[in-house]
């Protein structure tokens, strides 16, 4: 018993450490958002119920519906992709070569760099203008005037989900090649005598062998995608027309642009509830798919 | 032995006395920057350094919060009451500072320094221009002007430079060529668009007034008038017929880019775009004129501004306005302004620094002692102001400008949003 609370002392300061920088704002966030909280008036703080929320939720401003779907549509287009070509990466990257080293440090280059930089690059490779993009598709041929990437609000979320997919392929890429290698040899053997061609493997040998790696990082990538508006706001700021404009974005602009910092945490809140209860789906689906097997 | 003792109490006491007054004398400001970049704060070190020689009772310590976060975070500061005795603000944000009681009330310091008198008037209008007393002195204004590379335009065949709007257009229209990848004018498509916009349009409507650009002076929101009607279709031309398309999209970034590049001639810019184009361009290649003026014969301008004042809780205000008045001094405001290019305030500036001698800046001066200038200004005490510039205005301009809505919803979405 003694030595219990001995190792309770020890672990304070980590306890503490963390209360006091992950949820402590993680409180002071959730109370902020049930509260009239604006720099412009600080000496006027006080709880106003659900009122940030409603504000949201029917702000004419801006269409809240517009904002969730952009915000659906950046998710499941973004994860979709950097999944699919990251693990095409990770299974061409499996098998080692002269260089492979070399080679992923290039290919996984784009995780270390920060959404704002990201943001900034893409937005002068899409420029219209000046940009490379147009500039190479009109001498190969394919298009005979310049596209606004970024300024047409038809096609403005697909060019900030590709720069967002080429930011994440290399999270997919490192994650599933690292699962990849884990797969005893000794299972493709067995499978090959068995008379399997290389399509079955990958469905009956190596996806289910990594399915709980697979399960993972998409839910955690899911997560950073719906919380990740800094390469939205370097490249578009949101525009044209609210056209890019997501959850995270709106909080930033809450935040940095009017000062509302209740309805900035109100925006918080609902993205952690969307989030939370997308989590649970998400894992429950997951569990019985495994169920089924 | 005796003498030795007395001495000895003498030299110990006056080296205590010393002490004690020295003790009493050394003062440490906080100062905290909101401008924040890595090349300013060695500058504002620099200052800081000089500062602390002439006044060696005085340490200045320096707080740079990362450009991004910089307000919000000062703004924290000081309202957990944290020690801080300088602060620099901005326009956009002042008016909130000084209605939570972060600034010092400044008015017998400011009456009783003879400096004053060196300022532009812009600056002391300015510093007063917020609540109900002078709580910061400006040190560096901005006013909009047209920015014109004469260069270009001059291979263009235009020589005569636009004096009103509709010349204004004319020449945009003349010179523009997609084909060939000419185009006119550097739309501010993003990032408060309508600080441009709305300086454009208002030329057009006689009797704007001079407390708050978007209404006249008998009250009617600036927009719902037929003079707006028709510098809304006036910008719709301009945009569709004159600007790259992408332009709906461009930030400061972008317009520069245009600018230097000479893909888009016309810049409407604040002065600060100068120290942006000056590394690129040489000074025969570009200078600033008058922005056109509209039906109503007046160009209304806002002066924007950024500043410096002393934290309502400071235990030494007087050291502090001591600090701000070294730096509006005129040596000292010309380099600070210098690394921005925008205006100093102090008169004495523009005589210390060569930058500010050339012709562009002799634009500004020009600009802003025209008898055709009105000074007004926009609504940032308004806490609606920011969500208006930077999300419902935004938006409807967008719109707009890409056909989505015509300028009777854009009017009807601004009018409803302020009530007017």
């Amino acid at each position: 018993m003694k030595k219990d609370k001995w190792y309770l002392l020890m672990i304070l300061p980590a306890i503490a450490f963390i209360c006091f920088f992950i949820f402590y704002p993680l409180f002071k966030g959730g109370l902020m958002a049930f509260q009239n909280y604006s720099l412009f008036n600080l000496k006027d703080i006080r709880f106003i119920g659900l009122e940030n929320i409603k504000a949201i939720l029917f702000s004419k401003a801006v269409s809240f519906r517009l904002i969730l779907l952009n915000t659906v549509k950046w998710l499941v287009l973004s994860l979709v992709f950097q999944f699919l070509l990251g693990f095409t990466l990770a299974l061409l990257l499996r098998k080692p070569f002269k260089g492979r080293s070399v080679y992923c440090g290039f290919v996984f280059y784009p995780w270390a760099l920060c959404g704002f930089a990201i943001g900034l690059i893409w937005s002068w490779l899409f420029n219209g203008q000046l940009g490379v993009i147009n500039d190479l598709l009109m001498k190969v041929g394919l298009i005979k005037e310049n596209i606004g990437w970024l300024s047409n609000p038809k096609i403005a979320m697909y060019s900030v989900v590709i720069a967002n997919v080429w930011y994440g392929i290399p999270y997919f890429g490192i994650m599933l090649l690292a699962a990849l290698q884990s797969v005893p040899n000794e299972l493709y053997e067995s499978a090959t005598i068995d008379g399997s061609n290389k399509i079955q493997q990958l469905f009956y040998v190596t996806i289910p062998y990594i399915k709980p790696t697979i399960v993972s990082t998409v839910l955690l990538r899911s997560m950073w995608i719906v919380n990740f508006p800094d390469l939205i706001y370097g490249m578009t700021n949101g525009g044209p027309v609210n056209s890019t404009h997501i959850l995270g974005t709106m909080m930033i602009n809450k935040v940095y642009k009017e000062f509302d910092y209740g309805q900035g945490s109100a925006y918080g809140v609902i993205i952690m509830g969307l989030l939370l209860i997308y989590a649970v789906i998400y894992l429950r689906i997951t569990r019985s798919s495994e169920g089924d097997m | 032995m005796k003498k030795g003792i007395a001495l000895g109490l003498i030299m110990g006491l006056s080296v205590a006395a010393a002490m004690t007054v020295s003790a009493e004398e050394q003062v440490t400001l906080t100062f905290a920057e909101t401008m924040t970049s890595p090349e300013r704060t060695l500058v504002l070190e620099q200052t800081i350094a000089d500062f602390e020689a002439e006044h060696p009772n005085i340490t200045v310590e320096l707080v740079s919060p990362p450009y991004e976060s910089a307000e919000t975070k000062v703004a924290s500061m000081l309202a957990a009451g944290q020690e801080v005795d300088i602060v620099e603000i901005r326009d956009n944000s002042v008016g909130a500072w000084i209605n939570n009681d972060f600034l010092y009330k400044l008015d017998d310091m400011v009456a009783a320094w003879d400096g004053k008198d060196e300022l532009v008037d812009a600056a002391l209008l300015a510093g007063s221009s917020i609540g109900d007393a002078t709580y910061f002195v400006p040190q560096y204004l901005y006013v909009k002007a047209l920015m014109v590379r004469t260069d270009v335009l001059e291979k263009l065949g235009v020589t005569e430079m636009p004096k009103t709007t509709d010349e204004f257009l004319e020449i945009c229209k003349q010179i523009t060529d997609p084909a060939s990848g000419q185009y006119a004018f550097a739309l501010r498509g993003t990032g408060s668009p309508c600080k441009t916009v709305d300086v454009m349009w208002a030329t057009e409507v006689p009797g704007i007034s001079t407390d708050n650009i978007y209404l006249t002076e008998d009250g009617t929101f600036f927009m719902d008038t037929d003079g707006a009607r028709k510098a809304m279709q006036d910008y719709y031309e301009l945009y569709t017929e004159c600007c790259p398309e992408d332009a709906v999209n461009w930030g400061y970034n972008e317009q520069i880019n245009g600018f230097v590049s000479g893909t888009t001639p016309f810049l409407i810019q604040d002065p600060d775009a100068v120290g942006s184009v000056s590394g690129s361009l040489e000074p025969d290649q570009y200078t600033a004129i008058p922005i056109p003026l509209g039906a109503s014969g007046k160009r209304y301008l806002d002066y924007g501004y950024a500043g410096l004042a002393v934290a309502a809780n400071s235990e030494h205000p007087e050291e502090a306005f001591e600090f701000i008045k070294y730096m509006i001094s005129a040596e000292v405001n010309a380099t600070i302004c210098e690394f921005y290019g925008a205006l100093p305030v102090n008169q004495g500036a523009y005589e210390a620094s060569e930058m500010f001698e050339l012709p562009v800046y002799k634009a500004w001066a020009e600009e802003m002692s025209d008898p055709d200038t009105v000074f007004t200004k926009f609504p940032l005490e308004d806490p609606r102001f920011a969500e208006y510039s930077s999300t419902v205005h935004l938006a409807a301009i967008q719109s707009f400008l890409l056909g989505q809505s015509d300028a009777e919803e854009m009017i009807k979405t601004c009018k409803e949003y302020w009530g007017y």
